[in-house]
């Protein structure tokens, strides 16, 4: 019994903490965004605007939500739940730090991105759902693109296993113990590694359809992309699952390549370490999207099944022979 | 001795319940839907429900894959099927006749009465004789060992599928 | 050495894909899958009387599967030099076509020695996967895409039949604890007296190949099938898959042994009459005949579950006898029909008016072949349905056995009608045809089998005793 008490409390927590880390982020981007635009970004609720995204949040919320005629009710509705669901999901297996960690499976590895594939399920039914030609278009766009990314991205993930021998996140971590034995550096395991790390983390911001790889939500397109018929809560859960979807690919960056809850220099392991790297990879995230310009479909595509692909397999079976070998 | 519902043991039996309930209304709904997106939906359902039981079965490294393979792959690949080849909203899956409803209702049921018979009147092979604990070591050993014919020989049938799908889709070679 | 066979074909389909990078006439593609197939026969004969067991106990070589592996080496090799144009086949595709038809002859010869459920599965999936891709790749001359719709039914309930195979595996499994037939076998044998999930295992395990033999529930494709593919797809399709299925048919009966398979036997009897009369009354009427081959196969599917349902030694082996001359002279037959069509297009009954004076040993080909699968001596088909019919009867089903002689009786009549067309019909303006000098080399030596095994079947029928006694 007491371990489904534990369990609802993560579940909660991890809930408030995604739902925060949506609202903040939005804050973060804006402000990032105004910054690099030489504005100021949000700045009349509260001190530097702070409170904004709680602002937001209420106006969300409150906001009845509209289903337009002829949409595809039943799928309208579910669309959001799974865009939401699975990415909350995700969190169960993330090892905050040595002991926090809400279920610490064998396979939690593999559980992200098992969950992460029926993310994509949601874009395409809400974008399907909304009988819209640009939510339509814009979905397509969106799941091939998840699609092709999935596969480097797996590729990658799957030389980590081999070095680390293990799917435990937390295991991963922990041998990780400072900065010199992350996985992102050459001499560890592979020298490649670094590759795997830019590898990894172009495919994350692809996965998440950040800008450069945002052509699902190509607003100059394509409205708003497979949420342009969301209104309210509907718009919200989309937005909320972005967002966790970010915060959970930079988590798996940290995990995988930056040694998580480790200290770089073995000094006091813990959650302040994870989320001042994690919310450093956000940070980037960030400033990618408001430095570099939109791709196009083709480029996209191209990018990933011409040269990632390739790119990942050779690293891949490199990775194989030099664990064979040494 | 009935295990009350709130006990561990009532809870994980409401899970199963509750698991066995999704596949089977997913199944449902994957048959009888008229509209295709309608019954992938269903279909979709189905699988999680499935995985799900895979993981109450303690496979949880299957109940993953099962995920991962079934409705982030094969599940995509069908609606962009649908997606391509009927864009028209108005076609819906025609309706048959009464009788064939019936007909095949009955032939289903007798079918499924027959198995369900069959596979409860079986002895089947008791867990204490389970060969492992299915956990991601145990399908790699024997993925490499007992049954590494089988992990050899699915490399070409992928290999074939990839292949056959390529020189089936592809155009322009006689372009040149 | 004892899986020299399989690798050559691997190797060879290796080689086979680089090909196809480069090149598009299909030319090259098509003399290295001869000589491939030749390499697969000469090392399949070679390694006939070895023994072994490879890859943890799921792969066996004994006389059993050299045997038909010899049999799927020679039909593979018999359809690619005959069909030497490759008419039928998109010429953007010949190369994938070569390797996907050694592929297909690759999994074929893993099928007939793997003696693990998985293996089984996987074997019989690879091989069907290559035929579904073969079927398509017809030359779409005249734009109303019906080898798409051949595939589409070719895999739609080959799907069916691959899920309820795997559904009756899963039974087996349950029951033993294990996928290898080893175990499987003894487990099962004790059980099926008692339980009927043993049975229903087996019989859902058989779906799968029953699908492949074209037996009557798991018939649907075989007509659409063969007439949206090639000329020389179905020349394969109706041959060479069938031996596979045989093979693992027997292995699985052999499983449930001489006791307690009373449902067995009779499920296997309602299948092989069903067959039977469906097949040859469906020929009847037919005016293709690719269409009509394909209904005649599924009554010769019915005449090879004669020798199964005797559950005897000397009743495999005589399935295995008809089912070897039912290959030769199938192969017979098609090696006509991919002649006579001009562009790879089917061919109709008439079409083969007067072939006596445009190609006489093409005429005489048919009309061995024809003889042959009429069952009329002194051919392998009179022979084989011989002794399928004495054998059912020793083993005591008379009225099975009348309704076969029966069949047999009707079937003469549209086997006959074609060879009368080919004799004794004025050829009204249809031109010769030509033989390149293969393709006579392969009539003559179809012919010389057909007569051989027809006249002297002792040896083969000795030789095929000891192969199903080497899998007991």
């Amino acid at each position: 019994m007491n371990e489904v008490i534990r369990l609802v409390i993560y579940l909660v927590a991890i809930i408030a903490f995604a739902a925060l880390n949506a609202a903040y982020l939005v804050w973060v981007e804006r402000k990032g965004a105004g910054h690099i635009q030489r504005r100021i970004g949000p700045k009349e609720v509260g001190p530097y605007g702070l409170l904004q995204p709680l602002a937001d949040g209420a106006k969300l919320m409150s906001k009845q939500i509209l289903i337009p005629r002829g949409v595809d009710v039943p799928l309208f509705m579910i669309a959001p739940v799974l865009a939401m669901v699975p990415a909350i999901m995700s969190f169960v297996t993330i090892p905050f730090s040595e002991t926090l960690v809400a279920r610490d499976i064998n396979i939690g590895l593999l559980m992200i991105f098992a969950f992460a594939s029926v993310n994509i399920m949601a874009l395409l039914l809400g974008g399907w759902a909304s009988r819209n030609k640009y939510a339509v278009i814009s979905a397509t766009r969106a799941v091939s693109q998840n699609v092709s990314y999935e596969i480097p991205m797996l590729i990658t993930v799957i030389t980590i296993v081999m070095i680390s021998g293990s799917m435990n996140l937390n295991e991963i971590v922990m041998q990780q113990t400072n900065i010199l034995k992350w996985y992102i550096w050459p001499w560890t395991g592979n020298f490649l590694g670094p590759i795997s790390f830019l590898l990894f983390f172009t495919c994350s911001l692809a996965e998440t359809n950040r800008a450069p790889f945002d052509l699902g939500e190509a607003e100059s397109e394509l409205i708003a992309g497979f949420h342009t018929e969301y209104a309210g809560m509907g718009f919200g859960m989309f937005f909320m699952g972005e967002y966790a979807n970010i915060v959970i690919g930079c988590s798996l960056i940290t995990i995988l390549f930056l040694g998580g809850w480790q200290c770089p220099f073995g000094l006091f392991p813990g959650i302040h370490w994870f989320l001042i790297k994690l919310y450093a990879l956000c940070w980037t995230f960030v400033w990618i999207r408001w430095t570099y310009p939109r791709t196009t479909l083709w480029g996209l595509l191209n990018l990933s099944w011409k040269y990632l692909i390739p790119i990942s397999l050779v690293n891949l079976i490199l990775t194989a022979g030099l664990l064979k070998v040494m | 001795m009935n295990p009350t519902l709130l006990s561990p043991e009532g809870l994980s039996g409401l899970v199963f319940l509750g698991l066995v309930a999704v596949t089977i209304c997913g199944a449902v709904i994957a048959t009888a839907a008229k509209r295709l997106i309608r019954c992938l939906t269903g279909l979709v359902a189905c699988f999680m429900g499935v995985a799900g039981l895979y993981y109450y079965l303690g496979s949880p490294f299957v109940a993953m894959m099962q995920l991962l393979i079934y409705v982030g792959a094969i599940a995509i690949v069908i609606a962009f099927g649908i997606m391509l080849a009927e864009p028209d909203e108005a076609k819906l899956v025609k309706k048959k006749s009464g009788l064939s409803g019936v007909l095949s209702l009955i032939a289903g049921s007798a079918v499924a009465w027959g198995l369900a018979v069959a596979a409860l009147r079986a002895d089947w092979m008791s867990p204490a004789v389970k060969l492992n604990d299915g956990s991601v070591r145990d399908v790699g050993m024997s993925l490499l060992t007992t049954y590494s014919m089988v992990f050899e020989l699915v490399s070409v049938v992928l290999l074939v599928a990839i292949l056959g799908s390529l020189a089936l889709a592809r155009t322009g070679r006689d372009k040149e | 050495m004892l899986f020299a066979p399989e690798l050559v074909l691997l190797l060879g389909s290796l080689l086979l894909f680089f090909l196809s990078l480069g090149e598009s006439d299909g030319k090259g593609a098509r003399n290295v899958t001869i000589l491939l197939g030749l390499a697969g026969f000469v090392l399949s004969i070679i390694t006939l009387f070895q023994e072994g067991s490879l890859f943890m106990g799921a792969y066996r070589i004994d006389l059993f599967s050299q045997l038909f592996k010899v049999l799927i080496a020679v039909g593979m090799t018999c359809v690619v030099i005959f069909d030497g144009e490759m008419k039928g086949i998109s010429a953007r595709m010949r190369p994938e076509y070569y390797l996907f038809l050694t592929l297909s002859c690759m999994g074929l010869m893993l099928l007939v020695s793997s003696v693990e459920l998985i293996t089984m599965f996987v074997a019989l999936e690879l091989s069907s996967y290559s035929l579904y891709l073969m079927v398509p790749m017809r030359d779409d001359t005249g734009g109303i895409r019906f080898q798409m719709e051949a595939a589409i039914k070719y895999i739609l309930f080959g799907i069916i039949a691959t899920g309820a195979m795997l559904y009756g595996m899963s039974y087996l499994f349950g029951l033993t604890g294990s996928t290898h037939l080893e175990v499987v076998v003894p487990k099962i044998i004790e059980l099926s007296a008692s339980s009927p999930a043993a049975i229903l295992g087996i019989a859902l395990f058989m779906f799968g190949f029953f699908y492949k033999l074209a037996v009557f529930p798991f018939h649907f494709w075989v007509p659409d099938v063969y007439e949206g593919a090639a000329n020389s797809t179905t020349a394969f399709i109706a041959s060479v898959p069938k031996l596979g299925a045989v093979a693992i048919l027997i292995r699985l009966v052999v499983m449930v042994g001489p006791t307690g398979g009373d449902a067995l036997v009779n499920l296997l009897i309602v299948l092989a009459l069903c067959s039977m009369f469906y097949g040859n009354l469906s020929a009847l009427v037919q005016t293709d005949v690719k269409r009509m081959l394909g209904f005649s196969g599924i009554s010769h599917a019915g005449y090879v579950l004669l020798g199964l349902l005797t559950l005897k030694d000397s009743g495999f082996a005589t399935s295995i006898y008809y089912i070897a001359g039912y290959l030769v002279m199938n192969l017979a037959c098609f090696l006509v029909i991919c002649k006579v069509s001009k562009n790879g297009e089917n061919v109709s009954i008439d079409d083969l008016s007067g072939l006596h004076q445009r190609a006489p040993l093409l005429a005489l080909t048919l009309g061995v072949g024809m003889f042959a699968l009429a069952g009329i001596p002194p051919f392998v088909g009179f022979m084989g349905k011989f002794m399928l019919l004495t054998g059912a009867y020793k083993a005591g089903h008379l009225t099975l056995v009348i309704l076969a002689a029966l069949n047999t009786a009707i079937a003469i009549y549209y086997y006959l009608s074609v060879v009368r067309i080919a004799f004794c019909n004025d050829p009204d303006e249809r031109p010769s045809v030509s033989v390149d000098p293969m393709t006579k080399l392969v009539s003559v030596f179809l012919m010389v089998v057909i007569i051989a095994m027809g006249v002297a079947p002792a040896k083969v029928l000795e030789l095929a005793t000891t192969a199903v006694r080497s899998i007991l």
